[in-house]
């Protein structure tokens, strides 16, 4: 049969008067283009805003918390320190845990010194083949280590990794080759005296600080991370020792160190709830700003719509006046309605991540900055209500006001 | 087939004046009624109420049974019984031909299979792909046919389906109606022209708003 009469289904129909209807659909679809860009744009704007700035606090791990050790390193543990016996043998005893105790000294690297440019350096003693490291930084948060090239750990005591700006240093001064970096640091000998030794750089970290100016003289703040192997019991420089814990149960940790009256750097899950409460009441802002959004494009939409079924008035009192019910109209039209609102939706994601990564290529380029674009899921849950919402609805008011047609006054009369 | 049975009784309709003043009509499916009247008689309007587009303002109308009133739609009658060819053809302007035809079968489970008789018939194969803007009054005219009598409606009211048509045309839409009451369908049709008047077995004129029969 060349005319297979088949009843076409409703939808495919609805497809098709939106395809006959492109010209005047496709000036709707600005409109909700341009709606839903602003309403998302503004979304991914504020969310990339609050998350750039506590990226870093969000990068450290939430198993870590950094707990302040004895001060008086030089006497055996045991005898001295009850306490930090009995954390320690709880830390053994806890699943999923795992601690390394490292030392910290600051010195001056006087024989690096060019013009007046003094170099201080923090050495952390850290045990051989032990990874990741945190710094408490400024004590308003944590700093993680970022491996940038070469071990990720100090297998023996002749090793060191250093930061970027040091070892940019090192390979400026020219007296070491790309392959092979050495660094001479001061170091006590058993009688109590310090000796240079030289150092195979293995591995460069991300700088924690930096260069800076005062009186007229430039400093650079360095970091050197060096086997606990080299510590002596004589070296009185080493004041500060640190126990760095990596568990599951950090919550746990942090109340047995309360019970043992031992200090600990204030752990990063409780820096990252602070940040997320700090977004949360951001929640707030955000939900005003949205609802007043909401309804400005709920406006919009709504004339947008009522100019769209002007010119399909003559097609609806047509449709009634040869048999479609009042539900056919409703269903076809809230078809229409989806279909244009869905794909519209589309196209603003679409341009939004575009422009995002516009922006992002900037901040690069221009500035320097790592911007992370980033959509938080009360966010994406706000959009989607909101696109869900709106298509729903403004295809529901559009297809009931296609029914309001009084058949007649839109038929053709000669 | 179903038997059908209209009665018109008193139809009253004014605009800013009375259009139609006390009409009463009866049809069933041996009628083959044509009306006639002078322009702006009220010929469409009472069309339109017999056809469920237009609500009347008195009387009673009885469509099989059913007492037709303002507070329902009636939709399925439209749709189910009743053909309507439309003065103004009423197309769907950006649809095909072909789509504006098989509109009816949309809203319904029921298979047509009288496409292509039909559009053989009325000599419209070439046009089906065509949309309806480019299309002369009378292609327009046998298309708006076709759409009219696609679900084999029982009651077919056409208003003034021969305007457009030259003499071959006329005569292939004559002999479609005649050959739809032969089947049983109730035919009413509005014409100027009395070649086309004489063939129906009653000649209805309009006049002051009231419907009197013609010799
Ligand atoms: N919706 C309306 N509002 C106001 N007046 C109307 C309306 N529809 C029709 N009329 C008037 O009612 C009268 C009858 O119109 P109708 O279209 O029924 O005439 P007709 O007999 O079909 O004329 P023709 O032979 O020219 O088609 C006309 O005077 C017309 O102006
Ligand atoms: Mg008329």
């Amino acid at each position: 049969m060349v005319f297979c009469v088949r009843k076409h289904r409703k939808s495919s129909h609805a497809f098709l008067m939106v395809k006959k209807n492109i010209k005047s659909y496709l000036l709707l679809s600005v409109t909700i283009i341009m709606s839903f860009s602003f309403l998302l744009g503004f979304f991914v704007f504020i969310d990339s805003e609050i998350y750039n700035k506590h990226k870093i606090t969000f990068s450290i791990s939430p198993k870590v918390v950094v707990l302040i050790g004895p001060t008086d390193i030089k006497s055996n543990l045991n005898e001295t320190n009850n306490n930090f016996n009995l954390l320690i043998h709880q830390l053994e005893k806890m699943d999923d845990t795992d601690f390394y105790m490292f030392y910290e000294k600051q010195f001056q690297l006087n024989h690096y010194q060019s013009g007046n440019l003094i170099i201080n350096s923090n050495v952390y003693y850290i045990p051989n083949n032990t990874q990741g490291f945190y710094e408490n930084h400024d004590g308003s948060g944590f700093i993680s280590t970022r491996y940038l090239k070469g071990s990720k750990v100090i297998e023996s005591s002749n090793q060191a990794i250093i930061d970027e700006n040091l070892y940019n240093l090192l390979r400026a001064q020219g007296k070491n080759t790309d392959e092979s970096v050495k660094i001479t640091i001061p170091v006590a000998e058993e009688n109590g005296g310090t000796v240079l030794k030289e150092f195979q750089v293995v591995g460069v970290v991300s700088a924690f600080a930096g260069y800076y100016t005062a009186n007229d003289s430039r400093s650079l703040d360095s970091h050197i991370f060096l086997s606990q192997d080299l510590i002596k019991n004589t070296d009185s420089d080493i004041k500060q020792s640190r126990i760095l814990v990596f568990s599951d149960r950090v919550s746990e940790v942090v109340s047995i160190c309360d019970i043992l009256n031992i200090e600990y750097f204030y752990p990063p899950y409780m820096i990252q709830r602070q940040a997320l409460s700090e977004i949360q009441n951001q929640v707030f802002i955000k939900g005003i700003t949205s609802i007043i959004l909401f309804f400005l494009l709920a406006i919009n939409l709504y004339s947008s719509f009522k100019n769209a079924l002007n010119d399909r008035k003559f097609e609806i009192g047509v449709k009634r006046a040869i048999g479609a019910g009042k539900k056919d109209i409703v269903y076809q039209f809230f078809i229409e309605g989806m279909i244009v609102m869905v794909s519209s939706i589309i196209v603003s994601a679409i341009i939004i991540l575009n422009l995002s990564l516009i922006y992002k290529l900037i901040q690069r380029v221009a500035f320097g900055v790592q911007w992370t674009i980033y959509l938080s899921s009360y966010s994406v849950i706000m959009f989607l209500f909101s696109a869900f919402f709106l298509s729903v609805s403004f295809s529901l008011i559009f297809a009931f006001q296609s029914t309001q047609i009084e058949i007649v006054k839109h038929l053709k009369q000669e | 087939m179903e038997d059908i049975c209209i009665d018109l009784k008193d139809i009253k309709k004014s605009y800013t004046r009375t259009v139609l003043s006390a009409v009463n009509l009866h049809i069933d499916n041996n009628s083959y009624i044509a009306i006639t009247g002078k322009s702006g008689s009220g010929k469409s309007t009472l069309m339109n109420i017999l056809g469920l587009v237009e609500h009347f303002d008195e009387g009673t109308y009885i469509f099989n049974d059913t007492e037709i009133n303002k507070k329902k739609d009636f939709s399925n009658f439209r749709l189910n019984s009743i053909g309507f060819i439309f003065q103004s053809f009423n197309l769907i302007p950006t649809l095909t031909c072909m789509e504006n035809i098989l509109l009816p079968t949309l809203y319904t489970d029921k298979e047509s299979s009288i496409l292509e008789p039909l559009v053989s018939l009325l000599d419209i194969k070439p046009l089906l792909d065509t949309t309806i803007n480019v299309l002369s009054g009378g292609e327009k005219q046998r298309v708006a046919i076709a759409r009219a009598l696609i679900l084999n409606p029982q009651l077919i009211i056409a208003d003034e389906p021969t305007g457009n048509l030259d003499e071959e045309n006329k005569n292939i839409v004559l002999n479609l109606l005649d050959h739809e009451h032969r089947k049983g369908r109730a035919v009413v049709v509005i014409t100027h022209d009395m070649e086309v008047a004489k063939r129906s077995s009653l000649i209805y004129e309009l006049k002051d708003g009231v419907l009197c029969e013609k010799a």
